[in-house]
């Protein structure tokens, strides 16, 4: 799957690019988070502004991940459109999650 | 391995006859185009062919052009054209005949030789090819064979559309992938009271329909009482047999966690009680053509440890019905890649409200059909509906 990845010593910023994370890709996803995060990177801020939508599959990635994170890790979702906030809302993850509208209010979270 | 010879001249075909079979090939030799093509047809060992170009009947580019059209899964034949002239007209409407090689007359035994090895090199190749693709389709079809007998035995799960006493219920289960990971059931529980459920486990295919599976005989008042009623036979609350679920079924890793709605009606007053994990929310169907909504968001199953659900209460008056739904239905999308939500299906439930279980379930299939273009779905769709009559 097509993600682009910026990595900064205070954390690495994904950005998606494929319109949907589900049952397709999400096994792909969570292989390259679990590579990030094997290599140091615990503070992840995810930017979901290009994806059109998610499905059951993409969010247990998504959780997947932060569970990967563990304590001293940070995930932070940003840029969720209408149809996956409501996902988010449904299954409670908006309580689970940190989310922010953009990448700044993300960036600005982290100082 | 066999080779057919297909040249008018005897002097040439003698010829080709000893340097081949001194090479240790079986030949096969006919007089002209058409024997040699009759003669092909009989015998499906003939992998090579050398033919000469000039014939009575059937020339050799025509006896090419016939070989190459044959249908696809024909084995391969390998071609060399002999000819006493090669200009590059010749080569090119050759090859586009579909020849493999040429060679030229005369004829000389250590370059017929070389080509013949050539050949062979690719016909070899064809071979292991054909060969892996028979294995292929051997294990694709008894994949198949199996994924179609847990099909039915997904199938034969589901309890057959009708009544439990004051219950009547109907619904339609279009699996994604042969099994799907949606599971549902209807069931008497206790003395008093029906039991239903719907649960959609994440992705689809295989690994979900086995989880789905288990969930169904966990959940199965026959089979662990223990799970959904009490000491004294009677229901146990909602929100507690959701906390078990979620504690006995716990996915470490995020892959095969699940949604759910669990409730019961108490049949003599229409009392209903449900609790509801992450799943879309059920709908009640007023008699009015009202369409309220219950549960507006939980935590889904076998993700975090210890999760508290909460019980939702209401009651159902007679003719009126509980409508269930897993992520499939309002998600799936049609040729404009434009989902068909919510407010497509309250818009159907609330203008057909007034016909008969049955047929409301129907109309409501047809449309996604119509929606789709297709009948199938690209992820696991059901739906259930219950009326207390």
């Amino acid at each position: 799957m097509d993600l682009k990845i910026e990595t900064t010593p205070a954390y690495s910023l994904v950005h998606f690019s494929s319109g949907r994370l589900d049952a397709a890709n999400a096994p792909e996803f969570r292989k390259q988070m679990q590579e990030l995060i094997n290599q140091g990177n615990n503070v992840l801020i995810l930017d979901l502004a290009s994806l059109k939508f998610i499905d059951s599959s993409g969010l247990g990635a998504i959780v997947a991940t932060l569970k990967m994170l563990k304590e001293e890790g940070e995930l932070l979702l940003c840029g969720a459109n209408h149809t996956v906030l409501q996902l988010f809302k449904l299954t409670r993850m908006d309580r689970v999650f940190k989310l922010y509208p953009d990448v700044r209010g993300a960036l600005e979270a982290l100082k | 391995m066999k080779v057919l010879i297909a040249e008018d001249s005897p002097a040439t075909r003698l010829l080709l006859e000893s340097v081949l079979q001194n090479l240790g090939y079986t030949v096969i030799s006919a007089e002209d185009g058409l024997e040699a093509w009759d003669i092909l047809c009989r015998d499906p060992e003939i992998r090579f062919i050398i033919t000469d170009l000039m014939m009575p009947h059937m020339d050799g580019m025509e006896l090419c052009q016939r070989i190459r059209a044959r249908p696809q899964h024909s084995p391969y034949v390998y071609v060399i054209i002999l000819t006493g002239y090669a200009d590059e007209d010749m080569l090119v409407t050759g090859m586009n005949a579909g020849t493999d090689d040429f060679l030229s007359k005369p004829i000389h035994p250590t370059e017929l030789g070389a080509r013949l090895r050539a050949g062979q090199r690719i016909i070899e190749l064809e071979l292991r090819q054909e060969k892996m693709i028979r294995q292929l389709q051997e294990t694709y079809d008894q994949i198949c064979v199996d994924l179609k007998a847990a099909a039915k035995i997904q199938r034969n799960l589901l309890p057959p559309p009708g009544h439990i006493e004051r219950v009547q219920f109907d619904w339609r289960f279009y699996p994604s992938n042969f099994v799907a990971g949606d599971i549902f059931n209807c069931f008497l529980l206790g003395q008093d009271y029906v039991g239903f459920y719907q649960l959609d486990v994440a992705g689809h295919g295989v690994s979900s329909a086995l989880l789905s599976f288990s969930l169904y005989h966990h959940l199965s008042p026959s089979i662990s009482r223990g799970s959904l009623l009490d000491e004294n036979n009677r229901p146990l609350l909602p929100a507690r047999v959701l906390a078990q679920l979620n504690h006995h079924f716990q996915s470490p890793d995020v892959t095969h966690y699940f949604t759910m709605i669990y409730g019961y009606l108490h049949m003599p007053t229409g009392h209903v009680r449900l609790a509801q994990a992450g799943h879309p929310p059920l709908l009640v169907l007023r008699r009015d053509g009202r369409v309220e909504s219950y549960g507006e968001g939980s935590l889904p199953l076998g993700i975090f440890e210890d999760v508290e659900y909460e019980d939702m209460a209401f009651m159902l008056g007679a003719g009126e019905r509980l409508f269930m739904y897993s992520d499939g239905l309002i998600e799936c999308d049609n040729n404009q890649g434009e989902m068909f939500s919510q407010e497509r299906l309250r818009a159907i439930l609330e203008n057909k409200s007034g016909l008969p279980l049955e047929e409301l379930l129907q109309i409501l299939e047809n449309e996604l059909v119509e929606w789709r273009s297709e009948n199938f779905f690209a992820d696991d769709m059901t739906f259930l509906a219950l009326e207390y009559t």
